[in-house]
């Protein structure tokens, strides 16, 4: 059961679209495994369907209904099949994920890198010019994140097995939630490793014996 | 109260032109246009579109509506919530160039409490109903910096300037406002 859920504000940005792509990803693919904030995210659409209604009229020109009624035709997007067949190293990964990950020889580490141990995955998707960054990491059994904090919001989403820090423990569908002022964490998987996706603005600060190492080679 | 007669009202009447035009009926597809795209464009405007680009957007909001009506599910939520939703997500494909990260609802990861029966919509709707009553009785500052801030993409500062209230005030004065929505959902068990 999902008991780390994302903080309010984000989902009442990605709500309201305000939300830059990277942590859009994080909480569509949190809210396509938790129910309750996928039925936070649809009331507060509401408050959007809201303010279109309440919305002031403003002349349309008469050209654009033409230029509409010009280009449609019978070409209707079907309802998708429900009985999409995922791969077994996919059935754990909502769609909004998914689509970011190479699904060649459906392999779930394809192209992945190895680092210190980690295996990890940098995810292409844009934030709007801010310095935002998602990787897919994947810790063996009982592996530890070296100690570290944040120049900015950082959030992981376990998607398969576990890990705790000094905040609590997550498992499949929880978010952690750090920000700048949090102090140093240190990450450990269960014993069963853990598979999730990490989104964080700016650079981890690694501050442990190693950190002006890993510093250097900034994930 | 008379909002409330007001948006039921209209609701129903934008749910029947969606069901026509899933059914490629271009008449009620230009009824529809007539009714809501001088809101689409006022809307996209308030958040900073030109009037040009404004045009751009709602035809390409509109063309997507013509082409997506038969998902649209008005036991899962209101026309105007759907159709700000297409408006949004058109907006950022334009001014992102890379459409957003979006949840499919066919996806067979998602987690499902397999009970989405008619009950579970009349919940939604009541769910729904409560969030906008607890933001239309939120104090008329709070109430004005969520919607500006969320909803017609302003920072803070900018919010601080328009409205002359010092930054520190806004700051406070949308956590408090957050923080109020959160507690009338989770009321509601959300």
């Amino acid at each position: 059961m999902i008991t780390h859920h994302v903080v309010e504000e984000m989902l009442i940005s990605y709500s309201s679209g305000k939300l830059d792509n990277t942590n859009s990803l994080l909480i569509a693919t949190h809210s396509a495994l938790c129910l309750k904030c996928r039925k936070k995210i649809e009331a507060y659409e509401e408050i959007g369907g809201q303010i279109l209604l309440d919305q002031q009229n403003i002349e349309v020109s008469p050209q654009s209904l033409e230029n509409v009624l010009s280009k449609l035709d019978d070409d209707k997007e079907n309802l998708p099949n429900k009985e999409i067949t995922l791969n077994d190293c996919f059935k754990k990964i909502p769609s909004p994920l998914r689509k970011y990950l190479p699904k060649a020889n459906n392999i779930l580490y394809e192209n992945w890198k190895n680092f210190f141990g980690f295996k990890y995955y940098k995810i292409a998707i844009s934030s709007s010019g801010k310095d935002i960054k998602a990787l897919m990491l994947s810790m063996t059994p009982n592996q530890k994140i070296p100690e570290h904090k944040h120049s900015g919001i950082e959030q992981i989403l376990v998607l398969e097995g576990g890990f705790s820090d000094e905040k609590g423990s997550y498992g499949p569908g929880d978010v952690s939630t750090q920000n700048e002022n949090d102090r140093a964490h240190i990450p450990i998987a269960d014993d069963t490793g853990c598979i999730c996706l990490l989104v964080y603005e700016g650079n981890l600060i690694f501050t442990g014996l190693k950190g002006w190492l890993l510093n250097l080679l900034k994930i | 109260m008379l909002k409330v007669i007001k948006y039921d009202d209209k609701r129903e009447y934008y749910s029947n032109l969606l069901e026509k035009i899933a059914n490629s009926d271009k008449n009620a597809f230009a009824s529809l246009f007539s009714e809501i795209s001088p809101k689409i464009k006022g809307f996209l405007m308030r958040l900073g579109s030109t009037d040009i680009l404004a045009e751009e957007i709602l035809q390409e909001t509109m063309l997507a509506v013509w082409k997506k009506a038969g998902y649209f599910d008005k036991t899962k939520a209101s026309p105007t919530t759907w159709l700000f939703t297409i408006a949004r997500n058109k907006r950022i494909d334009f001014l992102r160039k890379e459409s957003r990260p979006e949840i499919d609802s066919y996806d067979p990861v998602l987690a499902s409490d397999n009970l989405d029966t008619p009950d579970i919509s009349l919940e939604h709707k009541e769910t729904s109903e409560i969030l906008l009553k607890q933001i239309e009785s939120l104090p008329e500052k709070q109430n004005n910096l969520i919607k500006k801030y969320f909803f017609e993409d302003k920072t803070q500062s900018e919010i601080s300037e328009e409205l002359n209230i010092p930054l520190g005030t806004v700051k406070s004065s949308l956590r408090l406002g957050i923080a109020k929505l959160k507690k009338s959902l989770e009321k509601e068990d959300l």
